[in-house]
């Protein structure tokens, strides 16, 4: 296994390192930062400037540091998923960048995943009050999410970080989904054994009810979900459940969408914390009457209706909810470069001041806080 | 725990004793030992490099497919850098390594270190957490990133198996079942395409057409002849599927990839 190069004195070795070509991975550097656009436990993202072409992107940087793996295999997933899924709303992937070795950085690349540039995100427009959305540009915002849905879910691949601030807006109003950081492919179960995936995904808040059950046989559900929290978030502006923990966010649905019984969800029972998970009793459902105050559309609070089932065999598919009547009626989906024209700024969450609920997100790989002893009857109601 | 068996671990005579004896686990298919070090020569150590590779697949448990795209991924690389200097063994255990990741079943490195290290040196010396190690471990993380680096992180999908898939479950509906059901075509094409994979020019020619050939080959060997047609179609089979797939290109690879076990023949003796 003794490569020549381990032979080699350190000099010569240190000036072969550097001098190491890689014909088809181009250096970062012909790329110039601009700004820093993004910050999370995947990494950092920066705005950049192609240095020839003047052409802006965004460079998602591969976190390596602590990797007892290699190259980390949630990397290689994104860069998979990417390459296979080329579509108008996927963020496109254009290439992946290095840099070059040198002794400042131990003779280490760091790799760079280069995308076309995005002006804003969701989150970041729903926290800028000056952004209005009319009914028609809501209906595009959401029939360009399904759009990519069907198209990601039609190659068998789950998102499952559904979320507004991983939506991407360009600034001519094209919707793209972005951080494929936690997808992954997934079948149809085979010989009947279920998938065991992990359920330690999907932002708390836009996380459904199966997964705060422990359910590991999950599917395209998951990403319905959160279309739907992200659906209603287009008029309440900030995130409709904002669990503290895993327990507060189950409670939070059921405040919503009515108790979890077998009656309604068949089979329910079987899922590995349904006993050990404190569920409400005897709530009803009231999506419908909790949404009307912020969403006057009937079409509207219907599709959000059965978007925001709990029962994922129930809850409604991309295809059937872009054959919804909601975006088949007056006002039709209308463009939104003309609204997003009159905002000359980028607008990103991570730059944007802290909504409602004054910290950010918690993120699905980071371990929530304990919950509160009285957090139960303190938090009805607190979102509407 | 009881005194007689704390006496025997501290014995010098039992450290160290491997618990499961190497050669009663590996299957009857275990192909005779190949003392891979003992190749002299570098031109020949890359050639058997990818029956290392596939050994090591088969140690690991990995998914057949997984040790194909590994075989894809050392001969890209190979291809990419003009270079013969690099130690072949390393790269295929690289490959094995990066494609376990893409196909969504990682291997542990320490696992694969292990077998690597055993499958090199034969000897039943367990490899500690020495310095050998560390080298071992610092070789296969530095070639990873050389090696996506090389191919320009390009996902390897096992596009023959895919192809070749589709044109058997067609062919399956044209030919009469019995013929079909007791034929081993589909285990013999499955056998062929995963030694093509010892081949370059598994890299070199469009998958559609290597699947065919596969095809082909299996059904020549086994003597069945699709229904209706003849030797003298305006539109033979093959081409239907593929209409590049010209009957001299088919035999073209055959050719090519039947020299493979002419190949192994003599670099066994």
């Amino acid at each position: 296994m003794a490569t020549s190069i381990t032979s080699m004195n350190p000099k010569d070795r240190e000036k072969f390192l550097e001098e190491l070509e890689f014909p088809f991975c181009d250096e970062v550097n012909k790329y110039e930062k601009m700004a820093k656009i993004g910050q999370g436990t995947f990494g950092e993202v920066f705005k950049a400037r192609h240095k020839k072409n003047k052409k802006i992107v965004a460079l998602k940087k591969v976190l390596m540091e602590n990797e007892k793996e290699g190259f980390p295999i949630t990397a290689l997933r994104e860069i998979r998923i990417l390459q296979l899924l080329k579509h108008e709303n996927v963020v496109n992937l254009i290439e992946i960048c290095r840099t070059k070795v040198t002794q400042l950085n131990k003779f280490k690349s760091t790799f760079y995943l280069v995308f076309d540039f995005c002006e804003h995100d969701l989150a970041g427009l729903l926290s800028n009050a000056n952004v209005k959305f009319s009914l028609g540009e809501i209906k595009k915002v959401m029939q360009q999410l399904l759009n990519g849905l069907y198209f990601i879910h039609s190659n068998k691949i789950l998102h499952r970080d559904m979320k507004a601030a991983n939506v991407l807006i360009t600034k001519s109003g094209v919707l793209k989904l972005a951080d494929f950081g936690l997808a992954r492919a997934f079948s149809l179960n085979k010989n009947n054994q279920p998938n065991r995936y992990t359920n330690r995904v999907v932002t708390l808040w836009y996380r459904p009810a199966e997964l705060l059950l422990g359910e590991r046989n999950y599917g395209p559900p998951v990403d319905m979900w959160g279309a739907g929290c992200i659906m209603a978030e287009m008029w309440t502006r900030s995130p409709i459940m904002q669990g503290n923990t895993e327990q507060h966010q189950l409670t939070l649905i059921c405040q919503l969408c009515g108790s979890i019984v077998p009656e309604i969800w068949p089979d329910v029972e079987k899922l590995e914390l349904y006993n050990k998970m404190e569920l409400p009793k005897g709530q009803k459902r009231k999506v419908k009457e909790r949404l009307k105050p912020y969403v006057k559309d009937p079409y509207a609070c219907d599709l959000l209706d059965k978007l925001l089932t709990l029962d994922p065999s129930k809850r409604v598919d991309a295809d059937a909810a872009l054959n919804h009547d909601f975006f088949w009626t007056d006002p039709m989906p209308c463009e939104l470069s003309k609204m997003l024209g009159q905002h000359g700024q980028s607008m990103f969450e991570f730059l944007a001041p802290p909504r409602r609920a004054g910290r950010p997100q918690p993120h699905p790989a980071l371990p929530q806080p304990k919950p509160h002893p009285s957090a139960d009857s303190s938090y009805q109601d607190r979102v509407f | 725990m009881d005194s007689n068996m704390t006496s025997n671990l501290l014995s010098p005579s039992s450290k160290f004793r491997p618990i499961i004896e190497i050669a009663t686990h590996q299957g009857p298919e275990a192909p005779s030992p190949i003392l891979y070090k003992s190749v002299n020569n570098h031109h020949n150590a890359q050639e058997l490099a990818t029956r290392f590779l596939f050994e090591c697949g088969v140690k690991l448990k990995v998914n057949p497919v997984t040790s194909a795209v590994a075989a894809q991924i050392y001969h890209r690389f190979l291809d990419a850098v003009n270079d013969s200097s690099y130690d072949p063994y390393m790269i295929a255990a690289t490959a094995l390594y990066i494609a376990s990741k893409q196909q969504d079943e990682p291997v542990k490195i320490r696992d694969l270190i292990n077998v690597v290290h055993r499958t090199l040196n034969r000897d039943p010396e367990i490899l500690d957490l020495s310095e050998e190690y560390w080298n071992y471990r610092d070789s296969i993380v530095q070639a990873e990133l050389l090696t996506m680096r090389m191919i320009n992180f390009k996902t390897i999908n096992p596009d023959i198996h895919l192809y070749m898939l589709n044109y058997l479950k067609t062919l399956s509906f044209w030919i009469c079942p019995a013929v079909w059901e007791k034929s081993p075509l589909v285990k013999l094409c499955w056998t062929l395409l995963q030694d093509f994979h010892h081949s370059k020019l598994v890299i070199q020619y469009e998958p559609q057409l290597v699947a065919l050939a596969v095809i082909y080959c299996g059904l020549q060997l086994c003597g069945i002849v699709i229904p209706c047609t003849t030797e003298n179609d305006q539109l033979p089979w093959h081409e239907a599927f593929y209409k590049n797939a010209k009957k001299d290109e088919i035999w073209n690879v055959i050719e090519n990839f039947l020299a493979l076990y002419e190949n192994d023949k003599e670099m066994k003796h």
